[in-house]
């Protein structure tokens, strides 16, 4: 452990709403729609809670043991087996969720920027960039996130500016419609939409002030939950619940429906879409970065530096796969649900469990 | 030698440099906007589709403009909308491109052909960089004969195009509503109908009056402009209007400066029954001058000036709902959406059969008109 590597917790606040906020904002309201109806907001609400919580019982974790980090954590609890099994599976999560992450960036920008480029090309492109950040240390992850959100953050305050003048508010009545049973569905897909924040793994050990973290990252929670429900709300107001049903990036399908008198503002989905590379930069930094760490840590080296060229290759090959739209959207995500299951809640509870029993034998 | 490396190297890195080799500048392509879609003459199997695009000339427009034609119409056959387009590519020089694609015209033959227009309004839909707020319009006859006559038309001063100028309605008529693509699917999602402005073509000169009624994808008729006055009123979407009515013998007339239209249902037991609250403020805008005792003097001349203009107005409004009950049966009043809004639970029990509720769907009309001035005369 590096002891000269810090994380403000403003810095912390940042790198979980970049890595958080990512793939899932475009097509978030486009699933929550077809599940729960125009009731897709009270999944939204339940999964940041539930976020929240889990966020809670990740500090509490660092909170047992203060000195060490989470590898150390799980091997102490779990025992060497179960903690080894737990980092392939959480290997394997990173690396799928690297590989939809960049396939969709390269979906959607050869469909709204670049229509001639190969996709192949968008896609080594944006990985190899993203590897040079990922080779530095976590506070390097935590400065680029403090950069990047309040840029995302006045960008959602732009789109909300410039959409208002066709939207229709009636457009989100009636409300309480919905069959009840869909809500663990719904809450499903919300919660997938909130991963990413398994980051503070990495980023507690580090933190410059231990008693913010929780602070900080449930207030970026909150803010991610701001931008998910003015975004679903957006989007029902504009389309309406039938044609929503039917569009699959709803949030940029918006973009193509503002026209401002005068003809100064229209067309704007080329400079929505740079803007949204971004946001997808700091998803994939992240992830890049906690996969690299995991490997680090199964070959006992000391830097993960070594990892992060040789998975590039990996990445780019596993996100070719998909052979078309519907593959990846539906094959791709029903894996990563399950994984992200294993890797973001099991994982946390099963370590909490353990530690708690361990310490109160040790009083005792 | 590491000289030489460095020069390879060098020399390596000018290839990159040549990014934008193949590029089109934008003065090369060719921006449509307007397509208007016809069935085909002598129609086959391949060639059902007739497609008519028309694009600006831009050095004929601006500031400096060189002598020429303003408009560009070209004609294909083909067979779906976007197969025709392709298909015009032997008569340009550049590449299309939909960026700013602004007004579909739909002639007669096409609307009527439900199949046709799902077909084109998914392709416009589906494609990556049509904006969704193109305009709808319908024109009776062909929209090729209607698009063809736009380079001769003398009142094309703006870069967007007569049509689209046209259609932004910034002179806010009510004679034709504006209708936009992802606005019309909203309302075909609903069970709804949608009027789209209808265009005519009179001694060379182009005006929108009037509206064609879709349902379902389909056209099922025609409304007049002041019945699309009416229509516009009942929902809500009139901002400016001078109404007039006969008052003992003279006209008189209102300018509208706010015209409010709720709609609300009123016992969902046995008959429905939706009420109309509408209120209409105005200035008096003509009446007799010069003339003694038809000066507007007193409170209760006042009053009987607004009855009669109430009453008119309702007889108005009256003969659209049965145009549009009775007649079309078609819900372009958007009921079906007021009901799945706020009466969801009546709403799935009438939703299968909206087309059999609709025309026995009782309408009361309550009209309220206010005068608040009268102008810089008695």
């Amino acid at each position: 452990m590096n002891k000269d590597t810090k994380i403000s917790s403003n810095q912390i606040k940042g790198l979980i709403i970049t890595s958080v906020l990512g793939v899932g904002v475009l097509s978030l309201p486009n699933n929550l729609v077809i599940i729960m109806g125009l009731d897709g907001w009270i999944p939204i609400i339940l999964a940041g809670i539930l976020v929240v919580g889990m966020i809670f019982i990740i500090v509490k974790i660092f909170d047992y043991f203060p000195d060490k980090d989470i590898f150390e954590i799980s091997k102490t609890t779990l025992g060497t087996i179960i903690s080894t099994i737990y980092q392939i599976i959480f290997l394997l999560y990173t690396i799928i969720l690297l590989a939809y992450i960049s396939r969709t960036l390269g979906e959607v920008i050869r469909a709204f920027l670049l229509e001639n480029t190969p996709i192949e090309v968008i896609i080594f492109a944006f990985i190899l960039v993203t590897s040079y950040i990922s080779r530095c240390e976590i506070d390097v992850i935590g400065r680029m996130g403090f950069f990047i959100y309040p840029l995302i953050i006045g960008f959602i305050l732009f789109l909300l500016l410039v959409t208002l003048p066709n939207t229709q508010f009636e457009n989100l009545l009636p409300l309480f419609q919905s069959d009840i049973k869909a809500l663990p569905t719904g809450l499903l897909a919300s919660v997938i939409s909130f991963g990413g924040f398994e980051i503070l793994l990495f980023a507690i050990p580090y933190a410059e002030d231990r008693d913010m973290v929780f602070k900080s990252s449930a207030s970026a929670i909150g803010i991610v939950l701001i931008i998910y429900l003015t975004i679903f709300g957006m989007s029902v107001s504009q389309f309406g619940i039938d044609q929503l049903k039917r569009l699959p990036w709803p949030t940029l399908s918006l973009v193509k429906e503002i026209d401002l008198p005068g003809l100064f503002l229209e067309n704007l989905d080329g400079v929505v879409t740079t803007i949204w590379v971004l946001v997808v930069f700091g998803t994939l930094a992240a992830t890049y970065f906690s996969s690299a760490k995991v490997l680090a840590n199964l070959f006992k080296t000391k830097s993960h530096e070594l990892f992060v060229l040789p998975l590039l290759p990996i990445i780019y090959t596993v996100s070719l796969i998909p052979q078309n739209s519907i593959e990846l959207q539906k094959n791709m995500t029903q894996v990563l649900t399950y994984l992200s299951a294993l890797t973001i809640f099991i994982f946390p509870i099963s370590i909490l469990i353990v530690s708690h029993f361990k310490s109160r034998r040790n009083n005792n | 030698m590491r000289k030489i490396k460095l020069i390879l190297l060098l020399l390596l890195i000018t290839f990159l440099l040549t990014g934008c080799w193949d590029l089109v500048e934008i003065n090369q392509r060719i921006y449509p906007y307007s397509f208007g879609v016809d069935i085909a003459e002598d129609k086959t199997q391949n060639e059902d589709l007739s497609l008519t695009i028309t694009y600006p000339n831009i050095k004929a427009l601006g500031k400096s403009p060189s002598q020429g034609e303003k408009t560009y119409v070209l004609n294909a056959k083909g067979s779906g909308l976007f197969h025709t387009a392709r298909k015009v590519s032997t008569e340009i020089q550049g590449p299309l491109y939909f960026k700013h694609l602004r007004v579909i015209v739909f002639g007669e033959e096409v609307a009527k052909d439900p199949k046709l227009v799902k077909e084109i309004m998914d392709g416009l839909m589906r494609d990556f960089i049509i904006n969704k707020r193109v305009n709808i319009s319908i024109v009776k006859g062909t929209a090729e004969e209607l698009l063809k006559t736009l380079p001769k038309n003398v009142k094309q001063e703006s870069l967007e195009g007569t049509l689209f100028s046209l259609l932004l309605n910034i002179q806010k008529s009510t004679y034709f509503t504006p209708e936009h693509l992802s606005d019309f699917i909203n309302s075909m999602d609903k069970k709804g109908a949608s009027v789209v402005p209808l265009l005519h073509l009179e001694d060379g000169d182009i005006k929108a009056h009037g509206g064609g009624v879709f349902k379902d994808y389909k056209l099922v008729g025609y409304i007049s402009g002041e019945e699309n006055t009416a229509l516009a009123i009942l929902n809500n979407q009139v901002e400016t209007e001078v109404l007039s009515a006969e008052y003992k013998g003279d006209r008189i007339s209102l300018n509208t400066i706010n015209i409010q239209s709720k709609k609300k249902l009123i016992n969902d037991e046995e008959a429905i029954k939706i009420k109309y609250t509408i209120l209409i403020e105005g200035t008096i805008q003509e009446y007799t001058i010069n003339d003694q005792g038809s000066e507007v003097k007193d409170m209760s001349k006042l009053h009987e000036i607004e009855n009669i203009i109430e009453k008119n107005i309702k007889e108005r409004l009256e003969s659209i709902i049965q145009v549009l009950q009775k007649d079309l049966n078609a819900d372009a009043l958007q009921i079906g959406e007021y009901l799945s809004k706020y009466h969801p639970k009546l709403w799935t029990t009438l939703k299968d059969d909206w087309d059999d509720s609709f025309p026995d769907i009782e309408i009361e009309l309550d009209v309220a008109v206010k005068i608040r001035r009268r102008g810089l005369i008695h």
